[in-house]
């Protein structure tokens, strides 16, 4: 394969409703190696280089914990990813039936049938309180033609294994859309403002 | 108390003293920085009278010899004054009434104390009274008049007495069903249910497994925006921008830093409103909602590309008054879909006005963790009101990705960075706002058009008149 194919950065945006654990998955994964504390206004705070199949890849994420109150500025956030983490509890049913509401969506600002999505069932660790059985999860991931993962911010199980399988979805899906149409029209007109 | 008093025989007496001063000052910080909580605190106050009389006392005690201690009695007359103050002015304002419109546009003041020398928003508190409406499934409804804080028991006991339902009151529950349909279920024990629904949303009461019967009411779907629109176009664009970011300015006045930590760890967690910060990112979805309503009601196409250069043009003024929360949402809602999709509507628009856009698009990049607007403001002098949506998350992800205890002890760390946050709002207020205010043409017309700006919010209806204004090319 060829390297040049890839761009090596990706915008990754982390959807789902309040309380699931959208902003402990982001936190586990860039932290992960990090003794010191976590500092969220800094540049670098959500982003992160990792080395998925051989290849790096700079990874750039946006989180929209605690903003989901804004519903109509996640539009403007996905505008700009290319590439998306759908994250449920499944010890919450309304974050699970929720799902299908955030892949609409995305289609809708994406204006396509389909784009590269994964599916996450969070606190998966919690099996006394599970809710939502693997079974209906992959079901419904079937339904919305997306993958599946099950993870546990807590645990630290299967978070970058979810980064991961991401950046693998939305790399077969730049080669699959070559000849490039992807570039974001934001990326060409990167001018400094200066006030 | 404990450590004024700490008298030990074995120190000398300049060391005693130059204890008392330190606690003294300390207090005298405390007090200037945390403000209206600690007035309200009935410990702190008691603390507060004692400590101010102690030092009075000692202050007598040594007067004859030295100026000792003289310094620190008038800081703590200082700080007994403002209490006075405060309280008198507490006084003035109590039971101040608000209303809760049916559209659930942001609350008005209903009928406030006759105060003309003060026509400043005043903060709401959690005993004021709030009068809202209860819808049951069939619509109909009572209206309550409740404290702010008052918790949805409260508010299902009163409107169980109201309306006549067959249920018995156990099985009942506070749902609130927002304008798209979806409802969200109250616990029993939360407070401030009023000031905390979304946009255009209504509080229902319902049995418990009637809950996905519940239907919007009509107002709520109704595009109410449209009889209003004609408006919009009529008014200074210019003055739009300055009535705007005074009213918004207001509202971010009276938020208190303290109510981004209650929103952050849990508002149950100190028994605390969190109304004044609700209502302020609340305007940020009114604001975003209103530019798409605007320009989805606007059939002509002439028009709509003169309302859509009109919305740029505001952003920019919005901008020079460093009104970036506003200027934010204007961004937002001219590149949602419904509006982003309408390609021959931006294609009419003047090269500058486009040029203009892009350029701001850059400013509200998210990427990099919002790098452009961080440096950006970075770079400002206050007074500005900030894209508060970031400071949110800011709080909201240093609360998460830091423990508040490390071996039993409290992260400092932590409690650091999310001052520093809060100290961005102080920041932003450092100074007052003054703008000169533009030519008036209507100054009564725009003040009351900026203060409730109607708008449809759901996003469906929002995208189904958008495509009826340009049907998808195939």
């Amino acid at each position: 394969m060829n390297r040049s194919n890839y761009n090596q950065n990706y915008k990754l945006v982390v959807v789902g409703g309040g309380g699931v654990g959208k902003s402990a998955i982001t936190i586990q994964f860039i932290q992960k190696y990090f003794v010191t504390d976590y500092d969220p206004t800094i540049e670098d705070s959500y982003t992160k280089q990792c080395v998925v199949d051989d290849v790096p890849a700079k990874l750039d994420i946006l989180d929209t914990a605690g903003q989901e109150e804004f519903s109509a500025m996640r539009e403007q956030y996905m505008r700009s990813g290319e590439g998306f983490l759908l994250v449920f509890s499944v010890a919450d049913k309304t974050s699970f039936n929720e799902m299908e509401k955030f892949h609409r969506q995305i289609l809708r600002v994406k204006d396509r049938d389909e784009f590269p999505m994964l599916m996450v069932g969070n606190k998966a660790d919690l099996s006394s309180q599970r809710m939502v059985s693997i079974q209906d999860a992959q079901s419904m991931a079937m339904q919305l033609k997306i993958p599946y993962i099950e993870c546990s911010a807590k645990a630290g199980m299967n978070i970058d294994q979810s980064f991961h399988e991401l950046v693998r979805i939305v790399r077969r899906f730049q080669l699959s859309e070559r000849p490039p149409i992807k570039s974001t029209p934001q990326k060409s007109s990167k001018k400094c403002s200066i006030l | 108390m404990f450590t004024y008093h700490m008298e030990n025989p074995a120190q000398d007496r300049e060391y005693t003293i130059n204890c008392k001063r330190k606690v003294v000052q300390f207090v005298y910080r405390w007090v200037v920085t945390i403000r209206h909580p600690v007035f309200d605190d009935v410990v702190s106050m008691s603390f507060l009278e004692e400590l101010a009389s102690d030092v009075e006392a000692d202050c007598q005690l040594l007067g004859g010899k030295s100026q000792a201690l003289q310094e620190e009695a008038s800081l703590m007359h200082h700080i007994m004054s403002r209490l006075r103050r405060y309280q008198d002015e507490r006084l003035e304002t109590s039971g101040l009434k608000w209303k809760l419109p049916p559209g659930g546009q942001p609350i008005c003041l209903f009928s406030a104390i006759s105060n003309p020398s003060k026509n400043n928003r005043p903060i709401i508190r959690p005993n004021d009274d709030i009068i809202f409406r209860v819808y049951c499934a069939d619509h109909t409804f009572c209206t309550l008049r409740l404290a702010v804080n008052a918790t949805a028991e409260t508010i299902k006991v009163g409107a169980y007495e109201k309306c006549s339902l067959r249920h018995p009151v156990q099985d009942l529950r506070i749902v609130e069903v927002k304008s798209n349909g979806e409802r969200v279920p109250f616990r029993d024990s939360e407070h401030s249910i009023p000031t905390t629904v979304a946009l255009n949303s209504c509080i229902f009461l319902t049995p418990k497994d009637h809950m996905d019967a519940l239907t919007c009411v009509p107002e709520q779907e109704k595009s109410e925006g449209a009889e209003i629109s004609g408006d919009f176009d009529s008014l200074s664009t210019k003055e739009l921008a300055y009535h705007m970011t005074l009213f918004d300015w207001e509202l971010f006045w009276n938020v208190h830093e303290y109510e981004l930590i209650y929103l952050t760890f849990g508002r149950h967690r100190f028994q605390q409103i969190t109304a004044n910060l609700d209502i302020f990112l609340r305007r940020f979805n009114e604001i975003q909602y209103w530019v798409i309503t605007e320009i989805c009601t606007s059939q002509n196409i002439s028009k709509r590309t003169n309302i859509l250069k009109k919305m740029i043009k505001l952003a920019t003024y919005c901008k020079e008054y460093y009104n970036f929360n506003a200027f934010f949402a204007i961004l937002m809602g001219l590149s949602d879909v419904a509006v982003s999709r309408l390609s021959t509507t931006w294609d009419k628009l003047p090269s500058k006005s486009r040029k203009q856009f892009t350029e701001y698009e850059t400013l509200i990049d998210p990427s990099r963790n919002h790098r452009a607007y961080r440096i950006t403001v970075g770079k400002l002098p206050s007074p500005m009101i900030p894209f508060m949506p970031l400071l949110i998350k800011d709080m909201k992800f240093t609360h998460d990705g830091n423990k508040t205890h490390v071996d039993g002890l409290v992260n400092f760390e932590k409690m650091h960075m999310l001052a520093q946050t809060m100290r961005t709002l102080r920041y932003c207020r450092a100074r007052h706002l003054v703008l000169d205010p533009p030519v008036s043409k209507n100054e009564a017309d725009v003040k009351s058009y900026v203060s409730c700006l109607r708008c449809v919010n759901n996003e469906r209806t929002l995208m189904s008149m958008s495509q009826k204004l340009e049907p998808r090319r195939t």
